[in-house]
């Protein structure tokens, strides 16, 4: 059983203000196309096992009606093994919400891909641009609270750890509640170590 | 005489950026506060004339040192320095009474370039 990594204070440190200057790029592209404004919430990172990953989604998700949204991501600028996956969760009330933000998308299914985009696309472009990373994105699949279970479940089969980064975007005024999780698995936690230790040095 | 500078925000990454960003040849006398209450804290004591402040930051934003600051009457220039680029964010803070804002991630010409806008160096 290998022991699970473990990232020192100054490492986390430095991914937790990597992400927030990543979610502060997020949350201009939400303020902008929804006219709206974020409350920016403190980035939490920490490393799981993979196993308590659907238990750790299962806790962190809105109880009711949830959206979720789950976009592969992968680095292919220098062939480095930075992959890893979005997950956007949005309760129901944010979709019903999302109505009267949107005006302009009549599409349900739309509005949500859109959101979802702008939380996890923007944030993950952002990501990539800080470290010259390129990461090569999916389209966002929608899929249901059960599915999203189902997700988690299956990545766990591969992974032994996951470093998720979570970060909670509520709109002022509003009763949006939507959550970003970033899932990065062993060989990505190993490679961002390195980069954090590139960045510290 | 040297200048009290504070630099206040949560990430220790983030107030080395700052303090390796300062003008070499600038004399000032440099304090580290790790959130809002600290940063006030530290402003009451005389170590923050000049403050560069995140906004996102636990037990007291920098909104809410802003206001405080505001409210007791501090005699402290501020400048935030944050990564949260929405433009109501900006228009908040020099409302409530900031020099200036910078965009996160911070570096030595963004900073000179404020610094000079204000002949603060």
């Amino acid at each position: 059983m290998p022991v699970a990594p473990v990232y020192s204070e100054d490492q986390r440190d430095c991914l937790q203000e990597i992400c927030n200057v990543a979610m502060g790029q997020a949350a201009d592209t939400i303020a902008r196309t929804m006219d709206v404004f974020v409350t920016l919430p403190i980035p939490i990172i920490k490393i799981i096992k993979a196993e308590q990953l659907a238990a750790s989604v299962q806790a962190l998700g809105p109880s009711t009606g949830v959206y979720a949204a789950s976009q592969l991501f992968a680095s292919s600028s220098d062939g480095s093994p930075l992959s890893g996956l979005a997950l956007v969760m949005l309760s129901a009330n944010s979709v019903d919400e999302l109505q009267q933000l949107m005006p302009g998308v009549s599409c349900e299914q739309q509005r949500i891909t859109q959101t979802c985009q702008s939380m996890a696309q923007s944030c993950l472009d952002a990501l990539s641009q800080q470290w010259g990373l390129g990461f090569h994105t999916e389209l966002p699949q929608l899929v249901g609270f059960e599915s999203l279970q189902q997700v988690c479940k299956s990545v766990s089969t591969d992974w032994n750890n996951v470093l998720m980064v979570e970060i909670n975007y509520k709109l002022e005024q509003k009763t949006f509640n939507g959550e970003l999780l970033l899932l990065f698995p062993d060989q990505a936690i190993a490679a961002m170590a390195e980069r954090l230790d590139h960045l510290l040095a | 005489m040297s200048i009290p500078l504070l630099i206040c925000d949560d990430s220790n990454m983030a107030r080395k950026q700052v303090a390796r960003s300062l003008p070499p040849e600038w004399e000032v006398d440099v304090s580290f506060a790790t959130n809002g209450l600290e940063g006030l804290a530290a402003i009451r004591e005389g170590k923050g004339e000049m403050v560069f402040l995140d906004l996102t930051m636990p037990e007291l934003d920098g909104y809410g040192v802003l206001d405080a600051i505001k409210a007791e009457g501090l005699k402290c220039i501020v400048v935030v320095i944050s990564a949260d680029i929405q433009p109501a964010a900006r228009e908040r803070v020099m409302t409530a009474g900031a020099l200036e804002f910078i965009r996160k991630p911070i570096n030595s010409e963004k900073l000179l370039a404020v610094l000079q806008q204000y002949g603060l160096y």
